[in-house]
């Protein structure tokens, strides 16, 4: 077993594929001349027996004739020289043997041809030719043999029968030597030419291996492009297209089986405690997993301790490996490689990979497996997420739902509420219309009614007929009652239509209150109350409606004189600040009858008063303090009570020292 | 195939096992052995003189041929047929063109009986009457040789102008093999008078002038 590294050595072949191109090279040399020597040796014996049959057909005794020795020759000894080793070179060409052979026999063959022509200095020429024609084989050691028979050939003769090789009939036992060293002279130059030639033929073998490798390499980078691109898209379209994380593993498993050509993966993920890893899929040669595999506790077998170490494991003949398991398995299936990844996300740990291959990985397949499992890691974590998300996204949804029927509720309530302030508005505008009819419809025979009681009255003043006084009074009381209580419904009607404007101007307080107290005096009196008015030294100026806050005094001061018997009425005006804005207080206090604490609550209510039987005793229409409030409110400003039955009560009033107009449509007219 | 398959580099063809190998070497070497034996047998036979004359000391008067007493006469005997003569010839040629003293010379083929007239005007008839002072006759029936005494083809004579013989032999160092042989360089050196000559007489490569066979009659 080797230890787990990722980094497969590569195997470098170039040396070894040169020196296979180089002796493939030789070889193809050697055959191809080899086959060539066959065809020339033919030729030789044929040329040598036409040569002979040509040349010296005949030899002579006297008159008679028979065949030549050299026909003989030509025939049967040519054709034992040249058949021999032209069978060789057809039927054993590339062997060295053979290459010998024929070198030696070229060279018999020359020897033949030069008796066949008498010794001819041309003759010779063969064996030079034929030297030059060896170096076809490009290998130098075949000049070894031809070279050796020369000499064989000059020192045999030159021993035998010297005349016919030196010309002398003595000849010393070197001279052979001198004719070998012009075959060694020209073998010089032939080795020299088959040590280049080897040596180009060699430099051609290593470009080519080089060349070779360097498109193995190339194919092989472009075969790995290809499983890469495969297998990650396949695990990319099955990360990202399915929806269901089981047969999403499912397909990334298939996949890893097909990049491994045929091996085994599976896929495990770890449980919610992290203890535990859960077989999820598996796929190539055996997808029938023993039990023990489908639930592995993380630390046991390779796979529990991939995932316990969070670190890949690569083993290479794992059939030492008893931690992995499956031994015979795996030598049954003839898978020898493993490799297993732990499933990581952000050092978290997701699952475990692992595949069984019939071969050794390469980087590239180990690089591509590591970046699968990065993926998968992501992808199991994100179908994770996908469910917490759907989850999410139904609780989600029925909130929404139920928002949505709320906001339907709420729509109609809506609807409901604004067709019921539709109709508000509408009645109101009926009501300001109505108002706004009846109030010129009633004040004008009102202020007849008014005017005539009072010129009735002052005539029978003058008459001197006191009896009808009192009934005349009491018109012209009821009158001016009924036109109050028009007034105030009016002006009532006019601030809750929005329609009550402001006419803002600077009030000299001393003065209003001046004016005030000649109107009001006399009413306030009328019960022997005693008025006191007291003013602040620093209040003399308002910006403020003048008409509205005399109007707000004279009801104040009045209702104070109408509750109040024999006591005191006190009004003070005094500077206030209130959240930083300058007010002037007006504070109206009396020992009058005083309230309950329920009837201040409702006293600034319309058509309220403290008690029913109020109006039935004390007059007022119910309506005056109910437009002190709107008016204070239109001003910027605030009313209040304090009261206690029996013992009186304090209305006070704070409005702006300078009052500012928020909403200015103008006052309509009545 | 995966990509991490590597390439398989193929094996490179093994030698015959060692029982063949030994074979091959036995057959090898009988072929040898039969191929050296072939040339052997030829060298021998190249190598093998043919009969020597009987060669008399004297410029035989019967011949019909006259010797010249200016300078010394060169008398050679060919048979028309036999081509190891043309080697012969050669020699002459290169005797001739080498000799100082160039001597007077005579080529006589042999006509046997019983063959048409022009048999013996062959390539070495031709060869023969191209060599400047060299004067060619057919010899009828060997008769002319047989009064100088030669057998074999090619026999050449050297008479000084004394009519005495100074040099037999053969002027080639085998059967047919022009080159540097002892009759050349004896006669070249004879006719230059030079003080050293390698040998007075030589062997003859040649065909036999006469039939073996006496009873065949066509010569002698």
């Amino acid at each position: 077993m080797r230890s787990p590294h990722l980094d497969p050595a590569p195997i470098d072949v170039s040396a070894a594929r040169a020196d296979d191109l180089f002796a493939q090279y030789k070889q193809d040399i050697y055959r191809h001349t080899d086959r060539l020597f066959a065809g020339l040796m033919a030729v030789q014996w044929v040329a040598g027996i036409v040569f002979a049959l040509w040349v010296s057909p005949l030899a002579w005794e006297g008159s008679a004739s028979r065949t030549h020795l050299h026909v003989w020759a030509a025939v049967v000894l040519g054709g034992i020289i040249c058949l021999f080793p032209a069978l060789l070179g057809l039927f054993r060409p590339g062997l060295k043997s053979t290459r010998y052979t024929i070198a030696t026999a070229q060279m018999l063959m020359g020897g033949l041809l030069i008796h066949l022509t008498g010794g001819r200095i041309e003759t010779h020429f063969h064996v030079f030719g034929s030297l030059a024609f060896l170096t076809f084989y490009r290998d130098w050691r075949v000049l070894v043999p031809a070279t050796v028979v020369v000499a064989l050939d000059h020192l045999l003769r030159g021993i035998f029968w010297p005349q016919s090789v030196y010309g002398v009939l003595v000849a010393s036992q070197w001279r052979w030597l001198e004719h070998a060293a012009w075959v060694i002279f020209e073998d010089i130059f032939l080795v020299v030419s088959c040590l280049r030639s080897g040596a180009e033929m060699r430099q051609r073998a290593d470009r080519t291996a080089a060349l070779e490798q360097e498109v193995r390499i190339r194919q092989e980078a472009e075969t790995d492009a290809r499983n890469t691109a495969s297998l990650t898209g396949a695990v990319g379209l099955a990360l990202t297209h399915d929806t269901e994380k089981r047969i999403m593993l499912q397909k990334c498993a298939d996949a890893l089986a097909e990049h491994v050509s045929g091996g085994f993966a599976a896929i495990w993920t770890v449980d919610a405690d992290g203890q535990m890893l859960e077989l999820q899929a598996t796929a190539g040669v055996d997808t029938d997993v023993d039990a023990a595999y489908h639930r592995v506790p993380v630390g046991r077998f390779a796979i529990g301790a991939i995932a316990r170490d969070r670190k890949p494991q690569l083993t290479v003949g794992f059939s030492v490996d008893a931690q992995i398991g499956g031994e015979e398995w795996a030598l049954r299936r003839g898978l020898a490689a493993f490799a297993g990844y732990p499933l990581l996300l952000d050092s978290k740990l997701i699952g475990v990979m692992a595949i069984f291959a019939r071969r050794e990985f390469t980087a590239s397949a180990v690089g591509t497996m590591a970046a699968v499992a990065d993926g998968m890691a992501v992808g199991i974590d994100r179908k994770r997420s996908e469910g917490e998300l759907a989850r999410y996204t139904r609780d989600l949804e029925h909130a929404h739902e139920t928002q949505r029927e709320n906001t339907e509720q709420l729509s109609t309530l809506v609807d409901e509420l604004r067709r019921t302030q539709q109709q508000a508005e509408a009645a109101t505008r009926a009501k300001s219309d109505f108002l706004a009819s009846m109030s010129h419809e009633l004040r004008t025979p009102l202020n007849a009614i008014i005017l005539y009681s009072e010129l009735l009255q002052e005539e029978a003043e003058d008459h001197r007929e006191p009896a009808s006084i009192p009934d005349l009074q009491r018109i012209q009381s009821a009158g001016k009652h009924l036109l109050d209580l028009i007034n105030g419904i009016l002006d009532l009607s006019k601030i809750e239509a929005g329609k009550m404007g402001l006419s803002l101007e600077d009030i000299e307080i001393r003065s209003m209150l001046d004016e005030l107290l000649d109107t009001v005096g006399p009413l306030v009196q009328k019960n022997d109350n005693i008025l006191t008015v007291s003013v602040a030294g620093d209040v003399s100026r308002m910006h403020a409606d003048l008409m509205k806050t005399r109007q707000i005094l004279l009801n104040l001061l009045t209702n104070a004189g109408k509750f109040t018997r024999d006591g005191k009425i006190q009004l003070e005006v005094s500077r206030r600040v209130v959240d930083g804005v300058p007010n002037v207080e007006f504070s109206v206090t009396d020992t009058g009858l005083g309230m309950t604490a329920e009837q201040t609550g409702k006293v600034f209510e319309p058509f309220t008063q403290a008690d029913v039987t109020t109006t039935r005793k004390y007059g007022g229409t119910g309506l005056g303090l109910a437009i002190v409030s709107r008016f204070c409110q239109l001003m910027g400003g605030t009313v209040s009570v304090e009261s206690r039955p029996g013992e009186g009560s304090c209305f006070t009033v704070r409005l702006p020292l300078t009052v500012v107009e928020t909403s200015a449509e103008p006052e309509v007219a009545a | 195939m995966p990509p991490y398959a590597c390439a398989q580099v193929p094996a490179a063809q093994p030698e015959a096992s060692n029982p063949r190998r030994w074979l091959w070497a036995v057959v090898t070497i009988v072929w040898f052995s039969a191929a050296a034996a072939g040339l052997w047998v030829l060298w021998a036979y190249e190598n093998q003189p043919g009969a020597s004359a009987h060669a008399l000391p004297q410029w035989p008067a019967g011949s019909g041929l006259t010797y010249d007493t200016q300078r010394p006469t060169l008398v050679m005997l060919v048979h028309p047929q036999c081509v190891c003569s043309r080697a012969s010839l050669a020699e002459l040629a290169e005797i001739l063109a080498r000799a100082r003293t160039r001597p007077k010379t005579y080529v006589l083929f042999l006509k046997p009986r019983g063959f048409a007239d022009g048999w013996e005007k062959t390539d070495t008839w031709r060869a023969a009457a191209a060599l400047p002072d060299v004067t060619v006759v057919r010899d009828d029936e060997g008769a002319t040789a047989e009064h100088f005494g030669a057998v074999t083809s090619g026999q050449t004579f050297l008479y000084d102008s004394s009519g005495g013989l100074a040099f037999t032999g053969g002027i080639t160092g085998s059967r047919g093999h022009a080159g540097d042989n002892a009759g050349r360089a004896s006669v070249v050196a004879l006719l230059n008078r030079q003080p050293s000559v390698p040998a007075a007489a030589t062997s003859v490569f040649g065909c036999s002038l006469f039939d073996a066979d006496p009873g065949r009659g066509s010569t002698r």
